[in-house]
């Protein structure tokens, strides 16, 4: 009798799509969450799916809140990420975050302490710019770019040339990811080697190098010199995520 | 649009653990917690709870999305917008994560960590206590009526009680209100999250940084920043590290408070939850209450 009452008011296309949109976006979305997220944040999301196809099932069962139906409206709105989803499925970004972020504003200007800072990542006069911890050695290089002067340095990253990065430079550069990819900003090295400079936008090297101390732009800069690097064929995410 | 659909996705479905976790909360208080109790969990005078309310949040912490549908059904179970309020503005900022992830971000400038807590409990209570003294010389600056009308709030404000029912119905009675919030709420945290992904695809950064050269002017631009990129409170302190030493210490702090308080995305959900006129009476006081913690910060960081 309820669930007559609900498809009366709403009609059977509206509930029909509803509970299809419901559906849709628990498959959908959890089949996109490696572009969407952090890892540790997916398991939640078929949490969520489970309890918005729950929600589904309340309003459809009408318990609780008898004689009332969720506007049709509303019902539209909702669906509106499962559409978009699928005409537009969410995409690895790269260097078009350079577009609308400016590099330039990301690099802190300030200089910190390194006494008594654990660098797990360096070893001796050499840095592996690896995963886990990505975010901490370049902050630690960008305010103490001094220190690591003539230090070498191997990365994997992609080549950026957008906002805020120098004329006749490069970025090889990941995206650092705390919770979602909507608020990915990048991160990396800087270069002016030519050949690396003329790569495409979003070209995946791994790249070994030294570092050298220059004034860029009235700051100072850590740039990766005299570079070696290999084009990868088959590049892994653009993600670091912080640990 | 690949880069607009997958920013707003990601929006979308992050922040949607946290909005399930609010809209359940709330269903939970609506039908298992009585006015009596509420009256006996908080602090008898007024006064004791909204210094004491943002506290709560090392307990119960909830995003900038999540909290305001729990802070509007406190009000509506009779809790002062007072407390409500210093709830709602200092939950997203006082709690475990965002504690965390500043810390991180900060490692090597940590002074921000206590400046951003002690800031933002300051703004909040400032305003509870603003809000509370409003209540008794002007009823009307802040006056949040109960619903009469029709639409979800109609539903949400008329559904009788079922506190004499079994455990089982009142179970199944607070996830249908669970639900109808969700619904509710939902769609304006969808379109909310449109907004902000369409100002940061489409609008590049330095059109609002640039405005930034002075001190006073910075802080008021970051805090303008923060409104429209809307980044949540767990993940906004990378963002404001980058900016360390190009903008002074004291904007860093306005965009660390202001944001989690006031963003396009949030300030759509508080227009579900609260008269608009409450919205822009708080939203101009949380300007003016930030503006000058950013100040201070810039003088004494």
């Amino acid at each position: 009798m309820q669930a007559k009452t609900i498809t009366r008011s709403l009609g059977w296309r509206t509930v029909t799509l509803w509970t299809l949109a419901l559906f849709l976006l628990a498959a959908i979305l959890g089949g996109m969450m490696e572009n969407l997220l952090h890892p540790s944040w997916i398991r939640w999301q078929w949490w969520c799916a489970g309890c918005m196809l729950l929600f589904g099932w309340i309003q459809i069962r009408h318990r609780g809140l008898r004689q009332q139906h969720v506007p049709p409206f509303v019902l539209s709105v909702l669906v509106l990420p499962v559409l978009l989803a699928v005409v537009a499925p969410p995409v690895p970004l790269g260097a078009d975050v350079l577009d609308r972020q400016d590099y330039a504003l990301l690099r802190p200007q300030q200089r910190g302490q390194l006494q008594g800072r654990e660098m797990p990542w360096l070893q001796g006069n050499h840095i592996t710019l690896g995963e886990e911890h990505y975010f901490d050695a370049l902050m630690t290089m960008h305010f103490n770019a001094e220190h690591f002067d003539g230090s070498s340095v191997e990365m994997t990253g992609f080549t950026a040339t957008g906002r805020g990065v120098p004329a006749g430079h490069s970025l090889i550069a990941r995206l650092l990811v705390t919770c979602h990819v909507a608020h990915a900003q990048p991160e990396g090295l800087l270069t002016a080697d030519d050949s690396l400079v003329n790569l495409p936008d979003d070209t995946w090297v791994a790249v070994s190098g030294t570092l050298e101390y220059r004034q860029l732009e009235g700051r100072g800069e850590l740039v990766l010199g005299h570079p070696q690097y290999t084009i990868l064929e088959d590049p892994p995410s653009p993600y670091v995520f912080l640990q | 649009m690949s880069a607009f659909s997958t920013v707003f996705l990601s929006v979308f479905v992050g922040a949607l653990p946290f909005l399930l976790i609010a809209v359940l909360t709330s269903g939970f208080i609506e039908v298992f917690l009585s006015r009596e109790t509420l009256a006996k969990i908080l602090p008898k005078h007024p006064l004791a709870a909204v210094v004491a309310v943002p506290l709560l949040g090392f307990v119960l912490p909830l995003c900038e999305c999540g909290v305001i549908p729990v802070a509007g059904r406190l009000v509506r179970k009779g809790v002062p917008l007072s407390v409500a309020l210093a709830f709602m503005l200092s939950n997203p900022i006082l709690n475990p994560f965002p504690l965390l992830s500043t810390r991180t971000a900060f490692s090597f400038f940590p002074a921000m960590v206590p400046w951003r807590m002690a800031a933002a409990y300051a703004v909040a209570v400032t305003i509870g206590l603003i809000v509370m003294l409003m209540a008794r010389l002007d009823p009307g600056t802040f006056a949040v009526r109960q619903y009469t009308g029709g639409g979800l709030w109609g539903i949400l404000e008329n559904n009788p009680q079922a506190s004499a029912a079994g455990f089982g119905e009142r179970l199944l009675d607070a996830l249908a209100h669970a639900s109808l919030e969700f619904f509710n709420v939902g769609r304006f945290f969808i379109l909310g999250s449109l907004a902000a992904a369409a100002v940061q695809v489409f609008v590049p950064q330095e059109a609002l940084l640039q405005l930034a050269e002075h001190h006073l002017a910075a802080v008021a631009g970051m805090m303008g920043f923060a409104f429209v990129v809307s980044i949540c409170s767990e993940a906004d302190a990378f963002v404001a590290a980058g900016f360390l030493g190009t903008f002074p210490p004291g904007a860093l702090l306005a965009f660390l408070v202001f944001g989690p308080m006031v963003d396009i995305k949030n300030t759509m959900m508080m227009l579900a939850a609260f008269p608009k006129a409450v919205v822009l009476r708080l939203v101009i006081l949380i300007a003016a209450l930030t503006l000058l913690a950013g100040m201070a910060a810039n003088h004494w960081m």
